[in-house]
């Protein structure tokens, strides 16, 4: 009897414990997932925040036709992006064959 | 009911509560493609097994050789049951953890996936129920029949998720090469680098026309056209655009590095 309740005890608290971690990862990956992950989507690979934190990364000058966009790209976006169309699959399906 | 009675009862809720979303969490998109693949070899080998059955049963038509056709086949037919299930599963789970795709898209896939799935539950029980080599070729057909029905509609929709992707893909090339050339043309000496750049826009534009290709094939993808081979060649479309921004890609490269050295 000791023993279940002890038992049970455990469960609840890995429970308890898994549940929390999984709610804690989902501020820590918030907005800057989809950035890390696909990059390349929309123009988040060009953004101005993401070029503020890449160094090494071609700025353009205030002569850009709009004047105040800082748009910039980096090596590491650049490597990103070739990884992923690497990445690109397209499978066919298999068939029957004939009895 | 006693205190040990409940608590065991407790105890066993308890223990499924933390089994099931380990079981949930542990197949992700690239597990399932896995076991697809795996699906599809058992599938092949089972279809053999099959053809080496009535081989045997051709040259020695015993009531043992004819029993092994007809079990080979049930078995090369949950087989193959088992492969457009394990694709679905795969295709079900590949658009549910891209964030990217289209809601309509994601939708679509997922509830044809859901009938779909019901209707190889119900394949199966025709084929557990086959008992001789006439019923085992009308349920071979039958199969043969619904297979084009089973893929055809999450084959199309995956296709367009594809196209979606690719097209993000051509869309982000043609940002970062229309960036360059602004940086570049307020360069000096700068021919060489727009020549690369040039190279790069064509193989874009190639990219989005063979993008395109893939999406009018796809659009064909239905039971009475040859699903799997417009499926077949829409994704051929793709490979080859996939070829064009993976040039594409390596002129820009050129050019940044040009660009980097230069400014």
């Amino acid at each position: 009897m000791k023993k279940m309740l002890i038992s049970i005890l455990i469960i609840a608290t890995i429970l308890f414990v898994s549940g929390c971690a999984q709610n804690g990862d989902v501020p820590e990956e918030g907005p800057n997932a989809g950035v890390l992950e696909d990059p390349s989507v929309g123009s988040g690979g060009m953004d101005g925040d993401m070029g503020a934190e890449v160094t090494g990364a071609i700025t353009e000058s205030e002569e850009t036709p709009n004047g105040s966009d800082n748009i910039t790209i980096s090596q590491e976006d650049l490597d990103r992006l070739k990884e992923e169309l690497e990445g690109l699959e397209f499978e066919d399906v298999g068939g029957l064959s004939g009895d | 009911m006693d205190l040990k009675k409940k608590s065991f009862i407790t105890l066993i809720v308890l223990m499924m509560m933390l089994l099931q979303p380990m079981t949930v969490y542990a197949l992700s998109a690239s597990d399932a493609k896995q076991a697809w693949y795996d699906a599809k070899q058992e599938s092949v080998e089972a279809q053999a097994e099959h053809r080496d059955a009535k081989v045997e049963w051709a040259a020695d038509k015993t009531d043992e050789n004819n029993q092994k056709v007809i079990d080979t086949g049930k078995y090369a037919l949950h087989a193959s049951l088992n492969e457009v299930e394990a694709w679905l599963i795969w295709k079900d789970l590949e658009v549910e953890e891209n964030p990217e795709i289209p809601n309509d898209l994601k939708e679509n896939i997922q509830e044809d996936v859901d009938v779909n799935l019901g209707k190889i539950d119900a394949l199966r029980v025709e084929v557990d129920g086959v008992e001789n080599r006439f019923e085992l070729g009308v349920v071979f057909l039958k199969i043969v029949g619904n297979y084009f029905e089973l893929v055809s509609d999450v084959a199309r929709n995956s296709g367009f998720v594809w196209v979606h992707i690719a097209n993000e893909k051509a869309d982000t090339l043609d940002e970062y090469e229309t960036t360059l050339r602004t940086v570049v043309e307020g360069m000096e000496n700068n021919e060489a680098i727009l020549e690369k750049l040039d190279l790069a826009r064509s193989d874009i534009e190639d990219a989005k026309e063979n993008i395109n290709n893939a999406n009018g094939e796809y659009g064909q993808v239905h039971i009475q056209e040859k699903p799997l081979i417009k499926f077949s060649n829409g994704n051929n479309y793709l490979r080859i655009a996939r070829g064009n921004m993976i040039s594409a890609h390596g002129y820009l490269n050129e050019a940044y590095g040009l660009i980097v050295r230069e400014g």
